[in-house]
């Protein structure tokens, strides 16, 4: 008898799953098909590149946060989250536009501004899984300081940079494709073996999921969770400098206007998941996706602000559809 | 090892501000035997436990492993050892598959490049699991698919995997279908011919089947260790709570009223079909079977009509359309989760905050909560369930198992409920507070409540129930009068057979 | 006897739970200290004034927090409200209508959110980021870019209830003390909530929800209808916060209400670390948007930086919710022993009788 519910369970498993899993590619396809009907120039291959460079630089660091989110699970309040990250990277490139400014040589920049990150990663890490806070009201905090940090250096205006290097960075092609964009790839390539095909994958997946049971399992939650952030952090430090490249310089308030598309780039992942998990083949989509629909909307002419507006309806109905359609675990 | 003993915890002392938890406490365990360990909620016993966990240290005593003795015992050492517990509390991460949940922690087994396999993984879990404990699955299956006794399988194997030395199954069936329990013992035997086990449940009928001896320990300390095979039930619970138990289910003293509940070909989407039964008020009717039977859906459904296809629920006489707690809770109707603490209780909130929650509005005057009236309301039913707490304020997710459940009931009563559904009432509850609920039960009923009692436990089912309906596989099988002679006859019944296979079992034992 | 009592009103864990009226009280000490205007009378009440639209948002926060959610979409809200109440205005309707549509327009937003995460089953955070980024999109397109709104010819009745005072006493000097009517509003709006929240059926039931929703559930609590009045209120209440910070300014300023919204999150969380059992509260809510209140003010007066300013105000919420969480880890510890006892000691009582 109990063999008949598993036999039902398993059937359900194979004949839905595949076409569940796919629902949220399926309103990739669609949205797709919708601009380069509505724009003659939407797949011409130079608004492709310009599609994949504008979604590298949110990609790298969202999928920086996703990382946090597996590791920390995602309930509302109580889940992993990192709010500072994009004032993590704005403020490196800050520090990284003032030091070149007066002149100091780029692969110290570099290193000082990787130096930072991890810095702060830690201390977020630190936070969290040491004294217990929550990773809401942590990242909060430091949120806030980062701001105000950034703001003392730069006192809210622009530091121009005029750096070769950067340049090189931000304006060579390789086969035609920015470098920008195969750092995302080579980046997302990396994760993603990281999170998905390695040991660590297992033991970090389990500590989103329930991290008592990981614990019991002996997996060691702490060093777990300490390494998403800092990874997290990582791929902050990596945005600010392409960031930094392509703007020649630190431009205040960029953090700001990030966080919310990391954030929805982030959540968004799980639309792209048979379990409704975050995940990073996912972010590296959702990016994508976010770029798209600010690159095609604009090929229509369609005024940026209506670009916002429609950006949120489409996405939210994205995701109300998607985890309607599959399996919910948990 | 002297005289064969795998583990020896002798005179183990350890106080907590306040509180002596063990006095000279003593526990030993042979290698290839299955050792009981019996005792009340806060006797000592999970303390000691959590000591032989390397959770706790003791303040005095000695720990012997293997004839070694061992101080300061922490969890990676006693994993080492060999010392593995299977736990109460099933800790899941649901969306790992099996093969990842089994080889958690433990994966670089396939990986040269610390990377994983996948499909040789699966392929590898599922041998496993066949192979150890005769469980077959699809090693790419969701974790949170399992029922509660797979993922018990899938726990035991993990421990396997690690070759252990000793097992502690703490309180393992009590959320085990009958089946699955007998498949639990099964493997359990098997393994006691190759390494300890220690066995921990309130079911002393399985204690006594199931163990070579027993160790009963009251108020901090082992009372004795006995020989299962020469002592009864009655004597482990004289042990156990120094006391006669008076006669758990007294004679039913009911009267039978109006029809309170009525329920017509109710069908379920996927667990149960064409369900028929009426409770009166003053009476209990039961309602058990296999786990799968769809009997603890029901329950549900009735409450809060998930998943109701078709069918008709009747209360009072009015057809009721499409209930949900809310409109079930107004019409008077009270539901006892059988997950007590996670959908029973609102763990952060007070003893008092919980029996009031579903009656606020009998308390309140224009919305406002009249605090004198609740305190007094509550202080009521704490007296008269005799609820252990320390007061009404006290967070309600420390009192025990026991009365967590009485205060769960106490809601319903507050609301003055006329019929209760109770979803495994006394799982995880230790006797002494099992007899309480039981005569709380009958008291509710002689009131003229009417009681839907599901339950896996035959006992408890038969000795409570004005009625017996055994459901297999989704449908009502048969209905039985409730009194003790049944209780074959209902098993026979909840696993599909009927009266003729009793009648034959019969003769060929004689 | 009385060793002990006093032994156990300050031990080091009840040192940590009042962490936070502690810290204010040494701010409080050293701003008097640095400034010689901050304890004066008329910087004070002006505190009051300085944080009333605070207030109103955090206030409004702290019933979706208490349900268990959060509402990232309050600065949407705060936005709409003010261009609502600002462009009728402006287009000569009267104060009334103005007020009005402002809180209608509160009610669409928490409807629209409810929507999304009771019947679209979207995760609270995605839900209320995505009506964040359409309200301030509509902000955006409405205002043709976002530029603000200059109204300083508004209504009378409208403006009084941002720039009107209520109370007013001259001092020597140039100094005056002024306790303006957006005090009241917050007050009054504070009041009623606190007695919504702790004292009625309503609260009782959303606290439920946000403790352990499947047993509230069960429990007969209306959770899917509680959870779309708690997102109401908070609409309705930054809406109204809309008015009375566009009242103040006289102009709408669009996208502004981005500035409440860590703000408001930071001090209802900080607000539920004053609650024994950590559920927000709105006495603590008060606290902790007076916290900020002070904290700006004060750094305001000793002349450090808009800037530098971030940078307090990140270290002290950091430094309090540290304090918070160790005093949570220790006392977790404490509730274990006292479990045990609990189960012991009746027992023994028990057989003291029977034998």
């Amino acid at each position: 008898m109990t063999q008949n519910i598993r036999i039902l369970n398993l059937h359900n498993t194979k004949y839905s799953v595949s076409l569940k899993k796919y629902s949220g590619y399926l309103i990739f396809l669609v949205i797709i098909i919708f601009f380069s009907i509505k724009s003659s120039t939407f797949l011409n291959s130079d608004n492709i590149i310009n599609i994949l460079r504008q979604s590298s630089i949110l990609g790298i660091v969202s999928c920086g946060m996703t990382c946090i989110l597996i590791g920390g699970g995602n309930h509302v309040i109580k889940g992993g989250i990192d709010i500072s990250l994009a004032n993590n990277l704005a403020l490196n490139s800050a520090i990284a536009a003032k030091l070149l400014s007066i002149g100091i040589p780029i692969y110290w920049v570099f290193a000082i501004v990787l130096f930072c990150g991890v810095i702060i990663g830690l201390i977020n890490s630190f936070t969290i899984v040491k004294l217990g806070v929550i990773p809401l009201l942590g990242t909060l905090a430091m949120m806030y300081l980062l701001q105000g940090t950034e703001l003392v250096i730069t006192n809210n205006k622009v530091i121009g940079v005029d750096n070769p290097q950067l340049a090189f960075l931000a304006n060579t092609n390789f086969l035609f494709i920015p470098l920008t964009v195969w750092i995302f790839f080579v980046v997302s390539i990396i994760l993603y073996v990281i999170f998905n095909k390695s040991v660590f994958s297992n033991w970090v997946n389990a500590v989103g999921g329930n991290d008592e049971a990981a614990r019991i399992a002996g997996i060691n939650v702490n060093i777990v969770v300490t390494v998403t952030y800092i990874i997290a952090a990582i791929t902050a430090v990596i945005a600010s400098l392409l960031i930094t490249a392509r703007l020649n310089g630190s431009v205040p308030g960029v953090g700001d206007t990030m966080l919310f598309d990391i954030l929805l780039s982030s959540y968004l992942s799980a639309v792209f998941s048979p379990i409704s998990k975050p995940n990073i083949p996912g972010t590296v989509v959702s990016s994508l996706f976010v770029a798209m629909l600010t690159n095609g909307f604009t090929l229509m002419n369609v005024s940026t602000y209506w670009v916002y507006a429609i950006k949120g309806v489409l996405i939210l109905s994205a995701v109300s559809f998607t985890t309607r359609q599959q399996r919910r675990v948990g | 090892m002297g005289d064969g003993y795998i583990l020896e915890m002798v005179d183990i002392q350890k106080e907590f501000p306040g509180v002596k938890a063990l006095q000279l406490a003593n526990l030993k365990v042979k290698n290839k035997e299955i050792h009981g360990l019996v005792g009340e909620n806060g006797a000592g016993k999970s303390t000691l436990m959590k000591i032989l966990a390397g959770l706790y240290s003791p303040d005095s005593g000695e720990i012997k492993f293997k004839g070694r003795n061992y101080k300061n015992l922490t969890p990676r050492i006693v994993e080492k050892l060999g010392i593995h517990f299977i736990h109460q509390e099933r800790q899941v991460v649901p969306h790992l598959t099996v093969a990842e949940s089994l080889f958690l922690g433990i994966e670089p087994v396939f990986s040269p490049f610390k990377l994983l396999n996948r499909h040789s993984m699966e392929r590898e879990a599922e041998k496993i699991l066949k192979e150890k404990v005769g469980f077959s699955v699809s090693g790419g299956k969701l974790v949170g698919e399992l029922t509660v006794g797979e993922h018990q399988l899938l726990q035991i194997s993990r421990a396997l995997l690690h070759d252990p030395k000793l097992i502690i199954f703490d309180e393992p069936t009590a959320v085990l279908a009958k089946e699955e329990a007998d498949r639990l013992f099964e493997i359990i035997k098997e393994l006691s011919n190759k390494i300890g086990i220690i066995y921990i449940s309130h079911y002393f009928g399985e204690i006594l089947k199931l163990c070579n001896r027993v160790t009963v320990i009251r108020n901090g300390t082992n009372v004795d260790t006995v020989k299962s095979n020469e002592v009864s039930i009655q004597n482990l619970v004289f042990l156990m709570v120094g006391r006669n138990i008076d006669e758990q289910f007294s004679i039913k003293k009911r009267k039978k009223g109006n029809v309170l509940l009525e329920v017509k070909k109710l069908t379920h989407v996927k667990e149960f079909r064409n369900i028929n039964f009426k409770v009166h008020s003053g009476e209990i009717v039961g309602l058990t079977g296999l786990m799968g039977s769809g009997h603890t859906d029901v329950g549900k459904s009735i409450y809060d009509n998930s998943d109701i296809l078709s069918g008709s629920i009747d209360f009072e006489g009015k057809n009721i359309q499409k209930i949900n707690p809310e409109k079930a809770v107004k019409l008077g109707i009270g539901y006892l989760p059988e997950d007590r603490r996670n959908l029973g209780i609102v763990q952060n909130m007070s003893v008092r905050e919980n029996i009031t929650l579903a009656c606020l509005k009998n308390l309140s005057k224009n919305g406002i909560i009249k605090i004198s009236e609740e305190n007094k309301t509550c202080d009521e039913l704490i007296d008269r369930l005799e609820i252990r707490t320390p007061g009404r304020e006290t967070t309600v997710a420390s009192l025990s198992g026991g009365n967590q459940q009485k205060v769960v009931i106490a809601k319903w009563l507050s609301n003055g409920s006329k019929l209760y559904i109770l979803n495994q009432p006394t799982s995880g509850v230790d006797i002494g507070a099992k007899t309480e609920i039981y005569s709380l039960i009958n008291k509710m009923t002689e009131q003229g409540a009417g009681i839907l009692l599901i339950s896996q436990d035959i006992q408890e089912v038969v000795g409570l129930s004005d009625r017996v309906l055994v459901m297999y596989r989704g449908e009502i099988k048969e209905e039985f009068e409730g009194n003790k002679n049944i209780e074959d006859q209902v098993i026979i019944s909840m696993m599909g057979g009927d009266k003729n296979d009793s009648k034959h079992k019969n003769t060929k034992s004689s | 006897m009385k060793k002990t009592f006093l032994k156990r009103k300050f031990n080091s864990n009840n040192i940590l739970t009042f962490i936070t009226p502690i810290i204010l009280i040494v701010f409080f000490i050293a701003f008097s200290l640095l400034s010689p205007v901050f304890l004066q009378l008329n910087n004070l009440v002006n505190i009051l004034s300085q944080i009333s639209t605070l207030v109103l948002v955090a206030v409004g926060l702290s019933f979706v927090v208490a349900s268990g959610g959060i509402d990232l979409s309050i600065a949407a809200s705060y936005g709409l409200g003010a261009m609502v109440s600002i462009l009728l205005l402006q287009a000569q309707f009267n104060w009334f209508i103005a007020i009005f549509a402002a809180i209608i327009t509160g009610i669409i937003i928490g409807s629209f959110n409810s929507l999304l995460i009771l019947k679209g089953k979207i995760t609270i955070f995605l839900a209320t980021l995505g009506t964040l980024f359409i309200g301030e999109s509509i902000e955006r397109i409405v205002t043709t870019g976002g530029s603000p709104v200059y109204l300083p010819g508004m209504s009378p009745i409208f403006k009084f209830i941002g720039r009107g005072s209520v109370f007013v006493v001259q001092q020597s000097g140039s100094a005056r003390i002024d306790l303006k009517f957006s005090v009241i509003v917050a007050l009054i709006v504070a009041i009623l909530a606190h007695i919504l929240l702790s004292k009625t059926t309503f609260g009782r039931m959303l606290y439920a929800i946000g403790s352990q929703k499947e047993a509230a559930e069960l429990s007969g609590v209306p959770v899917k209808r509680y959870t779309f009045y708690a997102f109401i209120i908070c609409s309705i209440t930054c809406s109204l916060a809309g008015i009375v910070g566009s009242s103040i300014l006289t102009a709408y300023i669009p996208l502004s209400g981005r500035y409440y919204l860590m703000d408001a999150i930071g001090a209802v969380f900080i607000g539920s670390t004053l609650n024994k059992k950590g559920f927000p509260n709105i006495p603590g809510t008060l606290i902790g948007v007076l916290f900020f209140g002070i904290v700006s003010n004060g750094l305001n007066l000793i002349g450090i930086s808009f800037y530098w300013q971030g940078v307090a105000r990140g270290l002290l919420i950091f430094f309090i919710l540290v304090a918070d969480a160790y005093k949570t880890k220790s006392s977790k510890k404490v509730n274990k022993v006292i479990n045990y006892s609990i189960e012991q000691n009746p027992k023994h009582e028990n057989m003291k009788t029977q034998l």
